[in-house]
């Protein structure tokens, strides 16, 4: 034990103070309290002796592996997604120049109902669903609403898809695959009904339909963490930091030759 | 006091020791339990300015001295430090 604590140390420090440390160590009474005082001591002699090729890179892999590792420690969210086209029905609806603004304000119609705190509460509500039960117990209904809002996402195609269609997305992110699968098909199913009600109280033309082109799939992979995007950004950290401890080291055993 | 480097400079001024005798005669005096690990961080800088040299045989238990410079950095250490707590002390005894 006493040995590999001292291989700690710079190999130019340990020719010249190792012999003597371990026979120091030799006489006082075994502790972890010692071993923890010669292992901090070791670090810091490698930071203010070492040069900076050593020092940025050792942070640079330690910060990468710190990332890596950290990410195993944020939850993971998957991400389902479903495709639909929104679709005037009409030829003279086709012809309108003003349809593709008309059929985006439809669309922001339909999502402002889906994700009203009603709605959501439905679906957080839904026994099948089972979404949000840990936050459900100590979070009040408004805050996991709004969790819940937070995570649903509908993007328009910024171009409109030939013969007068919209397409768009509506995606949601959770820990657990299924359920984010699940939860689209819900929110699918709300689009639906939406407008299915809006042209029956006449807010939305009665020709125009909505489509799914793409049902949700089981996300295979989690959409977050990124575990490389982690490693790299602790990589990045460690850089910086190994530059830092290389700048602000204050003394440098001179009597010492470079290891 | 517990400035490591200050402390081992301390025990070295009544005389020549090595790392053990250095680390009973600070626990003795200033209360202060140092690790080995602190011991020889402070050796270490202490030997590079100057302020303390090996004497006598190279030895598992190297021997070290309080050089001039050392013992007229100590001087000037404990004056600041003496002015301050005669400062407190009567700061306190009049608050």
């Amino acid at each position: 034990m006493r040995h590999a604590l001292i291989r700690l140390y710079p190999a130019a420090w340990r020719e010249r103070y190792g012999e003597e440390l371990e026979a120091l160590m030799t006489d006082l009474p075994a502790g972890w309290r010692g071993n923890l005082d010669v292992f901090k001591e070791a670090l810091g002699m490698r930071l203010r002796y070492q040069s900076w090729m050593k020092i940025v890179p050792g942070f640079v892999i330690v910060g990468a592996l710190v990332g890596f590792l950290g990410s195993y420690l944020v939850t993971t969210q998957f991400m389902a997604k479903a495709v639909l086209q929104i679709t005037p029905v009409q030829i003279s609806d086709k012809s309108d120049p003003t349809l593709p603004q008309r059929l985006d304000e439809e669309i922001a119609r339909l999502q402002s109902a889906v994700t009203s705190r009603h709605s959501l509460a439905g679906l957080i509500a839904d026994e099948r669903l089972d979404l949000y039960v840990a936050e459900r117990r100590t979070e009040p209904l408004e805050d996991v609403e709004d969790m819940m809002r937070a995570t649903i996402h509908v993007a328009i195609n910024p171009r409109p898809f030939g013969k007068g269609a919209q397409i768009f997305t509506i995606s949601f992110k959770y820990p657990d695959p299924k359920k984010a699968q699940d939860t689209v098909n819900a929110l699918i199913t709300r689009f639906i009904a939406e407008s299915t009600t809006q042209k029956a109280q006449g807010g939305l033309p009665a020709t125009i339909y909505l489509d799914v082109l793409d049902p949700p799939q089981i996300p295979k992979q989690p959409f977050f963490p990124k575990r490389s995007v982690f490693a790299i950004a602790g990589g990045l950290a460690g850089l910086f930091l190994g530059f830092i401890t290389f700048f602000i080291r204050r003394v440098r055993p001179r009597h010492l030759q470079p290891a | 006091m517990s400035d490591p480097s200050l402390l081992v400079l301390s025990s070295l001024a009544e005389g020549d020791k090595h790392g053990y005798l250095i680390m009973q005669d600070v626990e003795s005096f200033a209360k202060v339990r140092m690790g080995p690990g602190t011991l020889y961080g402070a050796i270490t800088r202490l030997e590079e300015r100057g302020w303390i040299r090996p004497v006598g045989p190279k030895d598992r238990r190297q021997t070290y001295a309080i050089t001039p410079t050392g013992r007229a950095h100590l001087q000037e250490q404990l004056s600041a430090m003496q002015a301050v707590v005669k400062t407190g002390l009567a700061r306190l005894r009049h608050a």
